[in-house]
Protein backbone atom coordinates (compact mmCIF):
# COMPACT_ATOMS: atom_id res chain seq x y z
CA UNK A 1 0.00 0.00 0.00
CA UNK A 2 1.64 3.40 -0.93
CA UNK A 3 0.37 5.52 2.17
CA UNK A 4 0.59 8.54 -0.44
CA UNK A 5 -2.72 7.57 -2.45
CA UNK A 6 -4.18 6.20 0.89
CA UNK A 7 -7.70 8.05 1.32
CA UNK A 8 -6.52 11.03 4.04
CA UNK A 9 -9.63 10.16 6.11
CA UNK A 10 -8.93 7.01 7.12
CA UNK A 11 -4.99 7.79 7.67
CA UNK A 12 -6.32 10.12 10.16
CA UNK A 13 -8.90 7.84 11.36
CA UNK A 14 -5.83 5.46 11.80
CA UNK A 15 -3.50 7.66 13.58
CA UNK A 16 -6.30 8.82 16.10
CA UNK A 17 -7.40 4.94 17.08
CA UNK A 18 -3.42 4.30 17.03
CA UNK A 19 -2.99 7.20 19.48
CA UNK A 20 -5.45 6.16 21.96
CA UNK A 21 -4.24 2.60 22.17
CA UNK A 22 -1.46 3.74 23.20
CA UNK A 23 -2.80 5.93 25.65
CA UNK A 24 -1.23 9.28 24.21
CA UNK A 25 -4.38 11.37 23.52
CA UNK A 26 -8.12 10.33 23.07
CA UNK A 27 -11.14 11.24 21.05
CA UNK A 28 -11.93 13.75 23.68
CA UNK A 29 -8.61 15.77 24.07
CA UNK A 30 -8.43 15.21 20.15
CA UNK A 31 -12.31 16.70 19.22
CA UNK A 32 -11.06 19.71 22.25
CA UNK A 33 -7.98 20.92 20.58
CA UNK A 34 -9.22 20.62 17.00
CA UNK A 35 -11.33 24.41 17.32
CA UNK A 36 -8.81 25.60 19.95
CA UNK A 37 -6.27 25.36 16.63
CA UNK A 38 -8.46 26.06 13.90
CA UNK A 39 -9.39 29.04 15.67
CA UNK A 40 -6.02 30.31 16.59
CA UNK A 41 -4.77 33.03 14.20
CA UNK A 42 -2.23 35.89 14.52
CA UNK A 43 -4.44 37.91 16.39
CA UNK A 44 -4.44 36.25 19.91
CA UNK A 45 -0.33 36.71 19.45
CA UNK A 46 -0.66 40.26 18.65
CA UNK A 47 -3.44 40.57 21.76
CA UNK A 48 -0.83 38.85 23.95
CA UNK A 49 2.08 40.99 23.10
CA UNK A 50 -0.03 44.53 23.28
CA UNK A 51 -1.63 43.59 26.60
CA UNK A 52 1.69 42.05 28.11
CA UNK A 53 3.51 45.30 26.49
CA UNK A 54 1.27 48.26 27.98
CA UNK A 55 2.72 46.67 31.36
CA UNK A 56 5.82 48.77 31.31
CA UNK A 57 7.77 46.18 33.94
CA UNK A 58 6.71 43.94 31.20
CA UNK A 59 8.57 45.44 27.92
CA UNK A 60 10.97 43.03 27.60
CA UNK A 61 12.06 39.38 25.68
CA UNK A 62 9.84 37.25 27.91
CA UNK A 63 6.90 40.19 28.34
CA UNK A 64 4.30 37.34 27.21
CA UNK A 65 5.88 34.86 29.20
CA UNK A 66 5.90 36.63 32.43
CA UNK A 67 2.93 38.24 31.76
CA UNK A 68 1.00 34.99 31.52
CA UNK A 69 2.60 33.24 34.53
CA UNK A 70 1.29 36.39 36.73
CA UNK A 71 -2.31 36.55 35.51
CA UNK A 72 -2.85 33.47 34.10
CA UNK A 73 -2.50 31.99 30.85
CA UNK A 74 -5.02 33.72 28.33
CA UNK A 75 -4.13 31.01 25.77
CA UNK A 76 -4.54 27.26 26.73
CA UNK A 77 -0.74 26.37 25.28
CA UNK A 78 0.00 22.81 25.67
CA UNK A 79 3.14 21.96 28.02
CA UNK A 80 3.11 25.62 28.95
CA UNK A 81 6.40 26.45 26.86
CA UNK A 82 7.90 29.82 27.26
CA UNK A 83 7.14 32.66 24.67
CA UNK A 84 9.45 35.07 23.66
CA UNK A 85 8.73 38.00 22.03
CA UNK A 86 11.16 39.82 20.06
CA UNK A 87 11.01 43.48 19.82
CA UNK A 88 12.50 45.12 16.04
CA UNK A 89 14.07 48.66 16.71
CA UNK A 90 15.50 51.17 14.33
CA UNK A 91 18.84 48.90 15.03
CA UNK A 92 18.45 45.48 14.45
CA UNK A 93 15.35 43.42 12.70
CA UNK A 94 14.84 39.77 13.85
CA UNK A 95 13.96 37.02 11.75
CA UNK A 96 12.53 34.00 12.98
CA UNK A 97 13.18 30.69 11.09
CA UNK A 98 13.10 27.14 12.89
CA UNK A 99 15.53 25.11 11.16
CA UNK A 100 15.27 21.56 12.35
CA UNK A 101 11.42 20.77 12.08
CA UNK A 102 9.73 24.18 11.41
CA UNK A 103 8.53 24.63 14.97
CA UNK A 104 5.70 27.63 15.18
CA UNK A 105 3.46 28.61 18.16
CA UNK A 106 0.19 27.41 16.37
CA UNK A 107 -1.80 28.05 19.94
CA UNK A 108 -1.00 31.96 19.20
CA UNK A 109 -0.41 32.28 15.71
CA UNK A 110 -2.32 29.63 14.48
CA UNK A 111 -1.56 27.59 11.25
CA UNK A 112 1.70 28.46 10.03
CA UNK A 113 2.35 29.30 6.34
CA UNK A 114 3.49 26.92 4.07
CA UNK A 115 6.52 29.26 3.17
CA UNK A 116 7.93 29.29 6.76
CA UNK A 117 7.91 25.42 7.04
CA UNK A 118 9.80 25.13 3.25
CA UNK A 119 13.31 23.77 3.01
CA UNK A 120 14.22 26.81 0.80
CA UNK A 121 12.90 29.12 3.70
CA UNK A 122 14.88 27.35 6.46
CA UNK A 123 17.71 27.09 4.61
CA UNK A 124 18.22 30.72 3.28
CA UNK A 125 17.01 32.17 6.55
CA UNK A 126 20.41 31.51 8.05
CA UNK A 127 22.34 31.96 5.47
CA UNK A 128 21.13 34.74 3.28
CA UNK A 129 18.97 36.49 5.29
CA UNK A 130 18.89 39.65 3.60
CA UNK A 131 18.64 38.36 -0.16
CA UNK A 132 15.64 35.94 1.04
CA UNK A 133 14.09 39.34 2.66
CA UNK A 134 14.83 41.65 -0.51
CA UNK A 135 13.17 39.18 -2.99
CA UNK A 136 9.86 39.22 -0.91
CA UNK A 137 10.75 42.91 -1.19
CA UNK A 138 11.77 43.99 2.62
CA UNK A 139 14.58 45.46 2.04
CA UNK A 140 16.94 46.08 5.34
CA UNK A 141 19.23 48.78 5.65
CA UNK A 142 22.66 48.29 5.67
CA UNK A 143 22.81 50.18 8.97
CA UNK A 144 20.50 47.85 10.17
CA UNK A 145 22.00 44.40 12.17
CA UNK A 146 19.90 41.11 10.90
CA UNK A 147 19.66 39.04 13.53
CA UNK A 148 18.60 35.70 12.36
CA UNK A 149 16.84 33.77 15.32
CA UNK A 150 16.55 30.14 15.57
CA UNK A 151 13.80 28.86 17.13
CA UNK A 152 14.69 24.57 17.21
CA UNK A 153 13.79 23.55 20.72
CA UNK A 154 11.62 25.36 23.49
CA UNK A 155 11.21 28.72 22.81
CA UNK A 156 9.22 30.06 20.70
CA UNK A 157 9.39 33.13 19.54
CA UNK A 158 6.38 35.36 18.36
CA UNK A 159 5.47 38.93 16.69
CA UNK A 160 2.27 40.15 16.12
CA UNK A 161 0.92 38.79 12.64
CA UNK A 162 1.70 36.32 10.15
CA UNK A 163 4.52 37.05 8.04
CA UNK A 164 5.15 40.03 10.31
CA UNK A 165 5.39 37.42 13.06
CA UNK A 166 8.76 35.76 11.40
CA UNK A 167 10.03 38.72 10.87
CA UNK A 168 9.86 38.25 7.24
CA UNK A 169 8.06 41.66 6.17
CA UNK A 170 8.34 45.23 8.25
CA UNK A 171 5.13 45.86 9.68
CA UNK A 172 3.40 48.98 8.57
CA UNK A 173 1.16 51.05 10.46
CA UNK A 174 -1.69 53.17 9.28
CA UNK A 175 -2.44 56.27 10.27
CA UNK A 176 -4.44 58.89 9.38
CA UNK A 177 -5.25 57.28 5.72
CA UNK A 178 -1.05 57.41 4.82
CA UNK A 179 0.84 54.15 5.50
CA UNK A 180 3.76 54.69 6.84
CA UNK A 181 6.92 51.79 7.19
CA UNK A 182 9.31 51.18 10.35
CA UNK A 183 11.91 53.60 9.94
CA UNK A 184 14.48 51.19 8.93
CA UNK A 185 12.81 49.97 6.08
CA UNK A 186 14.76 51.94 3.01
CA UNK A 187 14.36 51.21 -0.46
CA UNK A 188 17.63 49.51 -1.28
CA UNK A 189 18.59 52.50 -3.48
CA UNK A 190 18.85 54.35 -0.12
CA UNK A 191 21.75 52.51 1.12
CA UNK A 192 24.16 54.06 3.98
CA UNK A 193 27.63 52.82 5.28
CA UNK A 194 26.92 50.14 7.30
CA UNK A 195 27.62 51.15 11.64
CA UNK A 196 29.78 48.78 14.02
CA UNK A 197 27.20 46.03 15.21
CA UNK A 198 24.99 46.75 18.64
CA UNK A 199 26.28 44.59 21.96
CA UNK A 200 24.02 42.27 23.70
CA UNK A 201 22.29 42.92 26.97
CA UNK A 202 24.13 41.72 30.29
CA UNK A 203 22.61 38.25 30.50
CA UNK A 204 22.56 36.07 33.49
CA UNK A 205 23.57 32.85 33.27
CA UNK A 206 23.52 30.31 36.30
CA UNK A 207 26.67 27.52 34.41
CA UNK A 208 27.89 29.81 32.29
CA UNK A 209 29.62 33.18 32.28
CA UNK A 210 28.43 35.32 29.72
CA UNK A 211 31.85 35.65 26.95
CA UNK A 212 33.39 33.94 24.18
CA UNK A 213 32.36 30.08 23.94
CA UNK A 214 32.91 27.19 21.09
CA UNK A 215 30.34 24.88 19.85
CA UNK A 216 31.05 21.37 19.55
CA UNK A 217 28.84 18.05 19.56
CA UNK A 218 30.40 15.85 22.13
CA UNK A 219 28.67 12.84 20.47
CA UNK A 220 27.53 12.34 17.27
CA UNK A 221 23.12 12.51 18.18
CA UNK A 222 21.34 10.83 15.27
CA UNK A 223 18.73 13.19 14.71
CA UNK A 224 15.16 14.16 12.96
CA UNK A 225 15.63 14.41 9.83
CA UNK A 226 15.89 17.93 8.41
CA UNK A 227 13.44 17.57 6.14
CA UNK A 228 10.77 17.03 8.57
CA UNK A 229 7.99 18.94 9.19
CA UNK A 230 5.47 19.00 11.77
CA UNK B 1 23.50 25.15 11.06
CA UNK B 2 27.48 24.86 10.93
CA UNK B 3 28.06 25.82 14.24
CA UNK B 4 30.55 23.56 15.03
CA UNK B 5 33.74 24.21 16.41
CA UNK B 6 32.70 27.90 15.48
CA UNK B 7 33.48 30.91 18.52
CA UNK B 8 30.36 32.28 19.56
CA UNK B 9 28.83 34.39 22.59
CA UNK B 10 26.11 33.29 25.27
CA UNK B 11 23.65 36.03 25.26
CA UNK B 12 21.02 34.45 27.49
CA UNK B 13 20.23 31.97 29.94
CA UNK B 14 17.02 30.64 28.73
CA UNK B 15 16.09 28.16 31.71
CA UNK B 16 16.56 24.04 32.09
CA UNK B 17 14.74 21.86 29.36
CA UNK B 18 14.12 17.95 28.97
CA UNK B 19 16.80 17.13 26.69
CA UNK B 20 15.87 17.06 23.34
CA UNK B 21 18.25 14.23 22.09
CA UNK B 22 16.31 11.86 24.69
CA UNK B 23 12.71 12.99 24.52
CA UNK B 24 13.46 12.38 20.44
CA UNK B 25 13.38 8.87 21.45
CA UNK B 26 10.73 8.68 24.18
CA UNK B 27 13.53 8.00 26.86
CA UNK B 28 13.50 9.53 30.08
CA UNK B 29 15.46 12.86 29.90
CA UNK B 30 17.44 15.18 32.00
CA UNK B 31 16.66 18.64 31.97
CA UNK B 32 19.71 20.40 30.74
CA UNK B 33 19.87 24.52 30.62
CA UNK B 34 19.70 25.88 27.44
CA UNK B 35 21.24 29.30 25.86
CA UNK B 36 21.19 31.85 23.30
CA UNK B 37 24.69 31.83 21.50
CA UNK B 38 25.06 34.71 19.44
CA UNK B 39 27.29 33.76 16.49
CA UNK B 40 28.76 36.35 13.42
CA UNK B 41 27.15 35.84 10.33
CA UNK B 42 30.49 36.36 9.15
CA UNK B 43 32.05 33.41 11.30
CA UNK B 44 29.44 30.65 10.01
CA UNK B 45 29.19 31.89 6.46
CA UNK B 46 32.26 32.86 4.84
CA UNK B 47 30.41 34.69 1.94
CA UNK B 48 28.76 36.75 4.75
CA UNK B 49 29.91 40.08 5.82
CA UNK B 50 30.39 40.65 9.99
CA UNK B 51 27.79 43.10 10.59
CA UNK B 52 24.82 40.78 10.44
CA UNK B 53 23.89 37.70 13.81
CA UNK B 54 22.73 34.26 14.31
CA UNK B 55 21.14 33.47 17.65
CA UNK B 56 20.41 29.84 18.39
CA UNK B 57 19.31 27.66 21.00
CA UNK B 58 22.14 25.21 21.84
CA UNK B 59 22.25 23.47 25.39
CA UNK B 60 25.38 23.97 27.50
CA UNK B 61 26.53 20.34 26.87
CA UNK B 62 27.16 20.89 23.33
CA UNK B 63 29.36 23.97 24.82
CA UNK B 64 32.77 24.43 25.75
CA UNK B 65 34.73 27.61 27.10
CA UNK B 66 36.08 29.59 23.54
Amino acid sequence: MNILETDGERLLEAAHSLLAQKGLTSPAEIAERIPITDNAGPGQGAGMVAKAWTDPDDRAPDAVGRHQRRRGPRIPMRGMPPLGVLENTPEVHNLVVCTLCSCYPRAVLGYPPLWYKSAAYRARAVRDPRGLLAEWKTAISPDVKVRVVGSTTEQLAAIVREGGMAGVPVPSIRTAGKSCRARHAVPSSNRAPPNPSSSHSNPSSPGLSRGPIQAFPPRWVPGPSPGMTL
Amino acid sequence: MPTETVSGTVARYLGDFPNPEELAFARPAERKPLYHVSFGMGDVWTEQGPRDELLVEINEHWLEPA
